[in-house]
């Protein structure tokens, strides 16, 4: 198994507070999350900001525990995606995009779903639980993104500040499951506050509740959660296989081929 | 054989119900397995870590159950496959590894307290010390020096500190000389080392087993086996943990385990103890011989057990309506006893002084009290690589393994075993 991984925390304008969020996370025994900065394209045209380096943000991070490893922090950008011209940036060669370790879509119609699963270049397409699912679940586009190594995502913070939320949330995750049968499913919080985080365990039982098996459930709170990372970084890679690390003082060299678990379509 | 030994005794403060209560399974094992509200992975109760058992060692002059013995393999088979915790049983010898230990003594009332104190006090302190090396690379475990110094001479024990069995690699060596490494599939894979999957992977493994026989014939330091073992550990993927460390050797003095590491940060550390006295505490009956238990005469070995759980939690046994947590009853037929005493010793202890406290909790019955039974239980670490023997030990959503040992006025006992859902039956 892998070590837990959050990979929703958004990352808001104060400081303090996401030191807290990372405290909680790392007190509860995760030992990576993702700071997410979503984009609206609803609202007034945004640009793609550089990710701010976690270790700029943060001096110290806090220690996972039970273990004496510190907690990785990494970044992800969500895109609330609902016009298509909106995907045009995923393929543009935008060299911010390119910084950031994870890239999700929250894709709004039925088309930009089908559009997201089956070509654009995402780690995660983010499952809407606020409100009820305007479309519904097919299984073309659904199998093709688990046979390209793209996870589905499922927020449970919004569960625990509203109970009409609660009750989208699992139906919503229900009539995913019935379609892609507990395969690659990531499900993180968007915890605003230290409150609204749970526990691993906790959280993986709660995907039980969503109708996942024991072993899937606990999956997608680690396995799942260590793919969809090693899926974004074979983003800044060459298909997956071969990546350069720029040494200090040395001119650029190019490593060897690493091991098997860095392949694009993640076997892991 | 003995008689019953329960013979006498009458119930204190009213007759039993007709009836038998309903038991109300779940609340003290809920509390003693899942998770805290934030998720954490060891309940209260559990505190340090310990390798699980390897070799049996055998028990001298103890008298067995001849009921309990028959009725061992269908109790613990059927039991331990339908749910974790597992049933009775009382096998021969004493399968241990270092652990976390808790006696009870229930007693009855009058026999004074201060008297038995100081006796158990002084027999329970000297349970051995243990030592907490940081930043230890594994290839030292498998150099010849510490092999011959440590391994081969008495008992080793190691086991990672601070390392989550299902989340980061772990490494443990057993004192048969084994060295089992718990590594998950990145490290497997730099590691260039001959493993197995883990039992417990499912379809994509992510969890590989190596294990290294230090003891080995070909062993030797100049075998291919060695010099590629040491390789792997030293150069292709270095491996450091911060360990815990015993050592048994009775008998010939040599190097300590402080000087060997004296390089390292090593401290020397004691088991923690801690004394409590409960009082006006409900006891089940038990008669030694009735391992399901008499309808109102005395209690099945699995109510003991559940009712054991509650107690070791402070679980409060009075059903109060205002109780939210719980509406745990001790089972009955049960007895009112004034005065308990429970014992709670934490640490990284050694099957071998386990042994030597059990034969002191014996002596316990040598002079005539008005106690009938008393229990030791000792849990296994949940972070272990092992449980019994060799047997994998996987942590699920609870890793515990444990034992429980029921004695009896007339030295007849109970062993009771239990498992978690990632761990192969008990012997």
């Amino acid at each position: 198994m892998a070590g837990f991984a959050d990979l929703n925390l958004p990352q808001g304008p104060d400081k303090k507070s996401l030191q807290s969020l990372l405290e909680a996370a790392a007190h509860l025994g995760y030992s990576a999350v993702a700071l997410n900065h979503v984009i609206d394209f609803k609202e007034k045209k945004q640009e793609i900001v550089k990710p701010v380096s976690p270790l700029e943000l943060f001096p110290s991070l806090p220690i996972v525990q039970g273990t004496s490893k510190r907690i990785k922090v990494l970044t992800r950008l969500t895109l609330v995606v609902s016009d298509p011209s909106h995907c045009n940036l995923l393929r543009s060669t935008s060299a911010n995009i390119r910084l950031y370790d994870i890239i999700a879509v929250f894709p709004k119609t039925e088309k930009l779903f089908h559009i997201a699963c089956t070509t654009l270049d995402v780690d995660l397409v983010c499952i809407n639980v606020t409100e009820k699912l305007p479309f519904y679940f097919r299984r073309p586009p659904v199998n093709m993104a688990i046979d390209r190594g793209i996870f589905f995502e499922l927020l449970y913070a919004p569960a625990i500040k509203d109970s009409t939320m609660r009750r989208y949330t699992i139906s919503n995750a229900i009539s995913l499951m019935q379609i892609c049968k507990g395969k690659n499913i990531v499900i993180s919080s968007a915890a605003e506050r230290p409150l609204e985080l749970r526990g691993p365990y906790d959280v993986s039982n709660l995907g039980l509740l969503f109708g996942l098996s024991e072993s899937e459930a606990k999956a997608a709170v680690s396995t799942n959660c260590r793919a969809t990372i090693l899926h974004g970084e074979t983003r800044k890679t060459a298909c997956g296989v071969v990546y350069t690390v720029k040494k200090p003082r040395k001119v650029e060299e190019e490593e060897t081929p690493l091991p098997a678990c860095k392949k694009v379509k993640t076997q892991a | 054989m003995a008689a019953a030994p329960c013979h006498g005794y009458r119930p204190q403060g009213g007759a039993p119900l007709r009836a038998p209560l309903p038991r109300m399974r779940t609340a003290a094992r809920q509390r003693a397995e899942a998770s805290s509200p934030h998720g954490f992975f060891a309940p209260p109760a559990l505190v340090s870590r310990a390798v699980g058992d390897v070799r049996g060692v055998p028990l001298p002059h103890w008298r067995r159950c001849p009921a309990a013995r028959g009725a061992r393999r269908g109790d613990v088979g059927a039991a331990a496959l339908a749910a974790p915790p597992a049933g009775a049983a009382a096998p021969a010898g004493l399968r241990a590894g270092p652990r976390a230990g808790r006696a009870l003594a229930a007693r009855g009332a009058g026999a004074g307290p201060r008297l038995q104190l100081p006796l158990l006090k002084s027999t329970i302190a000297d349970v051995g010390q243990y030592y907490l090396v940081r930043n230890l690379s594994v290839h030292e475990l498998v150099a010849h020096e510490f092999i011959d110094a440590f391994v081969k001479k008495g008992s080793c024990y190691a086991l990672t500190y601070n390392t989550k069995i299902d989340q980061d690699n772990t490494a443990a060596l057993l004192p048969n000389g084994k060295l089992i490494l718990s590594v998950d599939k990145d490290t497997y894979e730099e590691l260039g080392l001959q493993g197995r999957p883990s039992q417990y992977s499912g379809k994509k493994v992510m969890r590989y087993i190596v294990t290294v026989d230090l003891t080995d014939s070909g062993f030797h330091p100049d075998s291919k086996k060695h010099n590629r073992v040491l390789w792997a550990l030293k150069e292709k993927k270095p491996l450091e943990f911060d360990f815990l460390l015993a050592w048994y050797n009775p008998g010939a003095e040599g190097s300590t385990l402080m000087s060997y590491f004296s390089k390292n940060q090593i401290q020397a550390l004691k088991p923690k103890i801690t004394f409590s006295t409960l009082r006006d505490l409900e006891c089940p009956v038990l008669q030694s011989n009735e391992l399901q238990g008499k309808p109102d005469e005395s209690c099945s070995t699995e109510e003991l057990f559940e009712w054991l759980g509650a107690v070791l939690n402070q679980v409060s046994l009075n059903n109060k309506s205002s109780s939210f947590l719980s509406t745990y009853c001790c089972p009955q037929p049960n007895t009112m006893v004034e005065k308990a005493f429970l014992c709670t010793i934490t640490g990284f202890i050694i099957p071998e002084k386990i042994i030597q406290l059990l034969e002191q909790l014996c002596c316990y019955f040598g002079e005539p009290k008005l106690a009938y039974w008393l229990t030791l239980t000792v849990h296994g670490f949940a972070d272990s690589p092992v449980s019994w023997r060799e047997s994998e030990h996987g942590f699920h959503k609870g890793g515990e393994n444990l034992y429980n040992f029921v004695i009896f006025r007339n030295l007849d006992y109970w062993l009771q075993m239990a498992v978690g859902t990632n761990d192969d039956c008990p012997p």
